[in-house]
């Protein structure tokens, strides 16, 4: 599967969804969506993000998963609340 | 591997890093009393002639841990108010045990003058042995790099610091402990 690009490759801004395909049928929805803003991460910190919620918050437990120290582990949810919401900088 | 004796903060933890900190203490402070080495100031040691017993040993090291670690916890509240303080006691503790090593360096007590020693010998004793001062000399260069490497590696993943108001009071708290710790050992 390849990644979803978020940014305009001209303007760097972010992108919006103007279409939508039913993969089924063939149906198109056109319209001006926002992008989810889970989007905006990577594919690794998607994925952290998703370990993090399937480990019921547990920084420790993703420490150990990770095979990398707590401060580590945290120090990567802040860089993504950052990124998801750059005003807690 | 490299990355292993730089920056072993990213990896492993304080359950890891304070027995083997505190138990390299002890050792170190055995293996200085044993070669009559001084740990006097966060960056010192200095051979004496007379021997040193091993709880003074204990007790410069845990002025140097004390004061280090309360200022880089200090420095790193200032760049990351969620900054755990278990964090910086594992930094501290990890990033002297090289330091500690430097005092076998005296275990045959070639260093330790008499007190009354006149210049003339300690020149003499200078040029009888300058490589081997100079490979000394080069060690304890080489250490001091990597105990502040250490230092800020440890800071750096305690804070999560990015740009450079971290450097500078990372530079701030090393600076000013050498001052105080020399202060609490020779006071005026």
């Amino acid at each position: 599967m390849q990644k979803l690009p978020v940014i305009c490759p001209s303007c760097a801004t972010t992108l919006s969804v103007s279409q939508l395909t039913c993969s089924h049928c063939e149906t198109s929805v056109s319209g001006n969506y926002l992008l989810p803003v889970f989007l905006r991460l990577t594919l690794e910190e998607q994925s952290f993000v998703m370990d993090f919620i399937i480990s019921g918050g547990s920084l420790k437990e993703m420490a150990n998963k990770l095979g990398k120290s707590y401060p580590t582990v945290r120090n990567l949810l802040d860089d993504i609340i950052v990124k998801l919401n750059p005003t807690t900088k | 591997m490299m990355k292993l004796f730089l920056n072993p903060f990213e990896k492993y933890s304080e359950k890891i890093f304070i027995p083997l900190g505190l138990s390299v203490l002890l050792l170190g402070s055995f293996l200085a009393s044993f070669c009559s080495a001084n740990f006097d100031g966060l960056l010192d040691l200095h051979f004496s002639a007379s021997s040193v017993s091993f709880f003074e040993i204990v007790y410069q090291n845990v002025v140097n841990l004390i004061i280090i670690g309360a200022l880089l916890y200090l420095a790193g509240y200032l760049v990351n108010p969620k900054i755990r303080a278990i964090d910086i006691v594992s930094t501290v503790l990890v990033a002297r045990i090289p330091f500690y090593f430097l005092a076998l360096f005296n275990i045959s007590k070639k260093f330790s003058f008499k007190e009354d020693a006149t210049l003339q010998e300690i020149n003499a004793f200078a040029i009888d042995n300058i490589f081997l001062l100079l490979g000394f000399g080069l060690l304890v260069l080489l250490i001091v790099i990597w105990m502040v490497a250490l230092l800020y590696n440890g800071f750096k993943v305690a804070t999560n610091a990015k740009g450079s108001k971290p450097v500078v009071l990372f530079i701030l708290a090393i600076v000013l402990s050498e001052i105080l710790t020399k202060l609490i050992f020779y006071p005026f």
